[in-house]
């Protein structure tokens, strides 16, 4: 006789049609465990997800003009954002108008150390850790010497997961590959391990919510979830059985109940996560099909990957997230509905047809202008994953306004390949830390290196405020990334004040 | 800033590795003084008697008087081996199987032919506190092994239940072959395996009932087949198989000797990372392992086991990062000899000489540090200057005895203590301190600056010239004398009598047995360290932080002294080390009910 079961629909949870806002109502419930270095783990969950450019942007340097910051410092709004210059051009930061109230353009910032050899790698290697590439290995296979934010965010709010959601769209190089996540060194190494990212938006949603193939019939799906429930309680209750004995000191039974939680949140993440059929579908294709490895179609790729790291968020799957679009130099040829621009993206950032940063290579007509649409795509792409956060409605606001959703670029600018005045655009206030609607320059309230920048790591001890990771004695942490030795003296620490609300 | 001589800027890439150097070269002067404060103390030990005088210790400990700290007399520990009395156990009741244990544990659970590899998707471990991959303190179970765990089950379940073949070689002849009775067998004797103990009443009958509701959850198949499958699965899936669980509990708070199945499971998984055998377990049943002679006569049995020779060269991979071997990349103009079939053959090379003389010559650590024995092909022979006729395999042969002695003085571990360019001395220096002599170096400091104005014609010259001063507590008492000794190797361990129009200096002179031991080689060096106490004590503590899966606490230190003087003053061999280790009461009993460190 068959017993009754529950109805275990994954639907009841998410329903909607692509691009449609939707809500979770199971957020709190999803809640993991946090680390003692939370700064409050029963405080509202913030995320932090980076998505990296490369090339540099088309800022003003030398004698090509600004083409991308805004026209004005101070409060933005969508009418001063979309005004076109003197040069008859939209900023390229115009093209997140729309999230104007939410946004926090922060320039003045720099990388600290020099290059090993090659400028991307080092500027990959800095990007998010603040730490000097290394000495061994060198040039295009330099590595960071620490963690970078991701790792550090995602380890200490989420330490029964302490990997980052690492995700990359674009072209793949043998030159210089993934240059953005990194995991600890290795006890006796002073070199971070860089972290392989994953192109394929279908393994990467397979791993996070499942395969849903399995759910695709409903039956299937339930006797599926039954069985694996069946199995759970069985090792549930060996677990409690654990438990009782007398012999356990405190540490075996914490590892025994972090196990049993993540037997729970496991079973609450197959059953309540998963993106509308068709959008599924879509990214099955991208695996199935390969398409991943076109890197023409990389700014699809890269909102499917957006679309991925919004559910985890909106899921409490994962804390941090990491999406590198290109390669280290990305060599990805980017559709700008312009004739004869079937360049790789680095060729135009170097203004030549080639490579090397000069030579005898031909010159290409208006790469600078190139340079600025390729911008513009980036653009493009960062407002999608900041639309996506913001149609997951939370009981204050959107995943958005609980999310510090960076966008930045390892390298400032395209000709000179220099490390000053780096990017950093960022979408929502990090759950209420950070200033909305505002331009600001760091130099105006950072602490200045000697020759008149503010190291960028000013902006991530920030940041780690307002995703709640705090040293063990709760204090704000002043100084993430290098704290001097092997050649370089630590950077100006602190919190960024100006950017606070 | 870092000024440089002219010799120097003249050659980029010798700056840059002198910077990579520095990485270490300066990094511990802040502390030095503490360092050498602490090491200048210990080392007033009288040196060590090389002649082989029979051990002294307990050789048959009682587990009583247990509380007492370790007493350890530094004389009477070097001098005749009784390093205070060992202690029970002080680790984790729970401790989970790495990834490589989970890979063979389930192969021989389920009797395969080769391990699945399945574990290659699982997300990599965190390296705890020691040297190994398996210190259980950092081994837990996140929501993405858990996931990984269930997958894995759940493929191995449906594959094992898909083959009669498969299911028949889990059962014995005379299990009953078809329905309720023969799944009751499989939970039985798979779970028997899985868990290393017998199930008992109440745990056979949940997982019969779940056998028994394989119609509720499976719309297709044969319900008996799905039935199995979800036994199967519960056995893989359950926490007595993902952790190896003592469960022995003291009464009247003395110290307990494990039972004769956590007995076994321990050795299994440190002899074999996997579960017991069914002779294990059969000797375990009859309490045949309740004895030192008895687990002593198992163990003996297990290190002829081929799982033995893998989980041991896993030991030494890990040690000496001969995995690493195989990337190595170098400067092609430098090393014209070197290519990537070499770098794969001096991983080989390495890997076998360890493996020929642990187990095929059952020697010691003084041959594995001394012994000019080993295999090779054209290409290394080529390297090493040896003459004959070699072709694409490696085959043994004799390496030059005035230029080679031991592991320390092989192609593979020089090469890779060395930079893309040039040797490296200091890291060569750093690594003979930490995993061969276990020298107290203090940590890495805060903040240094490179010195100004290095200067000389040699390696060694420009290496003296930065660490003389800054660092030079640290770099001229152990750092540069250890890596010194192995200047006439190159960036890929290739023997040079001269740097240029520069007669190579290798000599050097560093504190063993307690005095100052001078040499003029890595060979002299080599052999100089094979008579100390210090290089057979450190051996000794790594081999007990494998076997044991856990980073020595001061409950281990009697037993690392007595393993380092038996292996120095007895020589030992390695397999009778890894057996005296296993045979201690840390490793064989546990402390009543105590809060581990």
């Amino acid at each position: 006789m068959r017993r009754s079961r529950p109805h275990l629909d994954r639907r009841m949870f998410i329903k909607g049609a692509f691009g449609v806002t939707f809500s979770l109502p199971l957020l709190e419930g999803l809640l993991t465990r946090n680390a003692a270095y939370a700064a409050d783990p029963n405080a509202k969950p913030v995320y932090a997800v980076f998505v990296r450019a490369g090339n540099g942007v088309a800022q003003q340097a030398g004698s090509e003009p600004e083409r991308f910051w805004p026209l004005e410092m101070g409060a933005l709004s969508a009418a001063m954002l979309q005004r076109q210059d003197s040069n008859n051009t939209m900023r390229a930061v115009g093209e997140l108008s729309e999230f104007a109230q939410k946004l926090l353009i922060v320039q003045g910032l720099k990388y600290n150390f020099p290059g090993n050899g090659c400028g991307h790698s080092g500027g990959g290697n800095q990007c998010l850790t603040n730490t000097p590439p290394s000495g061994m290995p060198e040039r295009n296979k330099s590595l960071a010497t620490g963690e970078s934010l991701d790792n550090l965010i995602q380890r200490t709010l989420m330490p029964s997961d302490p990997e980052p959601l690492t995700l990359a769209a674009g072209r793949e190089s043998s030159y210089l590959d993934e240059v953005l996540s990194f995991n600890l060194p290795l006890n006796g190494d002073t070199n971070g391990r860089l972290r392989s990212a994953e192109r394929n938006p279908w393994a990467a949603y397979k791993n996070l919510f499942g395969d849903p193939s399995d759910q695709l019939d409903d039956v299937l799906y339930n006797l599926l979830a039954e069985q694996r429930k069946s199995v759970n309680d069985v090792v549930r209750e060996q677990i409690n059985d654990l438990k009782r004995h007398p012999a356990l000191s405190q540490r075996d039974l914490q590892r025994l109940e972090l196990h049993q939680d993540n037997i729970r949140d496991l079973e609450k993440k197959m059953l309540a996560c998963h993106l509308p059929t068709m959008q599924v579908q879509t990214i099955r294709d991208a695996g199935d099909r390969q398409l991943f490895k076109d890197h023409r179609k990389v700014e699809s790729l890269a909102m499917m990957q957006m679309d991925i790291i919004a559910l985890a968020f909106a899921c409490d799957l994962k804390r941090a997230a990491t999406l590198q679009i290109g390669n280290g130099n990305d060599q990805t040829i980017y559709d700008i509905g312009q004739p004869n621009t079937d360049y790789p993206f680095h060729w135009i950032s170097h203004r030549i047809q080639g490579d090397g940063g000069s030579g005898s290579a031909p010159s290409i007509g208006n790469a600078d202008y190139f340079h600025h649409l390729i911008d513009r795509v980036q653009m493009r792409m960062f407002k999608h994953l900041l639309s996506r956060l913001d149609e997951y409605q939370t009981d204050t606001g959107t995943l958005l306004d609980d999310s510090v959703a960076v966008w930045t670029n390892d390298l400032a600018n395209g000709i000179g390949h220099g490390y000053r005045n780096v990017p950093y655009l960022i979408g929502g206030s990090g759950g209420g830390y950070l200033k909305q609607g505002q331009h600001v320059d760091a130099r105006d309230s950072g602490t200045k290196s000697n020759d008149g920048w503010v190291s960028h790591g000013q902006l991530f001890n920030t940041i780690l405020g307002a995703v709640g990771v705090r040293n063990a004695d709760g204090s704000p942490i002043e100084d993430f990334g290098h704290k001097g030795g092997q050649g370089h003296n630590a950077p100006p620490g602190g919190e960024l004040s100006g950017i606070k609300a | 800033m870092m000024r440089l001589d002219s010799s120097l800027q003249s050659t980029s890439r010798r700056t840059l590795m002198m910077a990579s150097t520095l990485l270490f070269a300066l990094s511990c002067a802040p502390a030095c003084k503490g360092g050498l404060q602490q090491r200048e103390l210990s080392s007033e030990n009288k040196p060590a008697a090389n002649n082989k005088t029979p051990t002294q210790n307990n050789k048959n400990p009682t587990l009583n008087n247990k509380t007492d700290p370790p007493i350890i007399d530094p004389d009477l520990c070097a001098q005749k081996g009784d390093c205070g009395q060992e202690r029970p156990g002080d680790g984790l009741r729970l401790v989970r199987m790495t990834h490589p244990q989970w890979e063979q544990a389930t192969r021989d659970v389920l009797k395969l032919d080769a391990a699945t590899g399945l574990s290659g998707s699982f997300y990599d471990d965190p390296l705890g506190s020691g040297n190994f991959d398996n210190d259980a303190q950092a081994l837990e179970v996140s929501t993405q092994l858990w996931d990984h765990y269930r997958e894995a089950a759940e493929t191995l379940a449906a594959q094992t239940v898909a083959s009669p073949e498969r299911l028949e070689r889990l059962l014995s002849l005379d299990a009953p072959t078809s329905g309720k009775p023969q799944a009751r067998a499989l939970i039985e004797q798979v779970g028997y395996r899985a868990w290393r103990r017998p199930l008992t009443t109440p745990e056979v009958d949940t997982l019969l009932a779940l056998y028994d509701r394989a119609p509720e959850m499976f719309n297709d198949g044969d319900m008996h087949k799905r039935g199995l499958e979800l036994a199967l699965r519960s056995i893989l899936q359950s926490p007595h198989f993902i952790y190896r669980v003592e469960l022995a509990l003291s009464t009247d708070g003395q110290p307990i000797a494990l039972s004769g199945h956590e007995r076994a499971a321990k050795l299994a998984m440190a002899l074999w990372s996997s579960v017991p055998d069914e002779a294990l377990l059969a000797a375990a049943a009859a309490g045949a392992l309740d004895t030192d002679e008895g687990v002593a006569t198992q163990a003996a049995r297990m290190l002829e086991d081929p799982r033995a020779r893998r989980t041991l060269l896993y030991f030494y991979q890990q040690l000496y990062k001969t995995p690493s071997f195989d990337k190595l990349e170098k400067d092609a103009t430098r090393f014209p000899n070197f290519s990537a079939s070499a770098a794969r053959a001096m991983r080989q090379e390495m890997e076998r000489f360890i493996e020929d003389t642990i187990f095929e010559r059952s020697e010691g650590l003084k041959a594995l540090l001394t012994s000019r024995r080993t295999f090779i092909n054209a290409e290394l022979a080529t390297l090493y200057g040896v003459s004959g006729d070699f072709g694409q395999e490696l085959t043994p042969a004799e390496l030059p005895t005035t230029e080679r002695a031991g592991l320390l003085t092989r192609l593979g571990f020089l090469a890779y203590n060395s930079t893309a360019y040039e040797q490296n001395t200091i890291h060569r220096g750093v690594f003979i301190n930490h995993h061969v002599l276990c020298a107290p170096l203090p940590p890495a400091p805060t903040s240094f600056e490179l010195p100004d104005g290095i200067t000389g014609q040699t390696n060694r010259q420009r290496i003296e010239s930065a660490t003389s001063a800054c660092g030079g507590a640290c770099h001229n008492i152990f750092i540069n004398p250890a890596g010194f000794a192995f200047e006439r190797y190159d960036g890929i361990g290739v023997y040079q009598a001269k740097e240029g129009e520069q007669v190579v200096d290798s000599s050097a002179s560093f504190k063993l047995n307690g005095m100052s031991a001078e040499y003029k080689d890595a060979v002299e060096f080599s052999e100089l360290m094979s008579q100390s106490i210090e290089a057979h004590e450190c051996y000794s503590r790594h081999l007990v932080e494998f076997l044991y899966g856990k980073v020595p606490t001061p409950n281990e230190e009697p037993l690392v002294k007595r393993l380092g003087w038996r292996s120095l003053n007895e020589d030992l061999s390695i397999k009778e080390l890894v057996i005296a280790a296993i045979t201690s009461p840390a490793f064989l009993s546990r402390q009543a009910n105590q809060e581990q460190p």
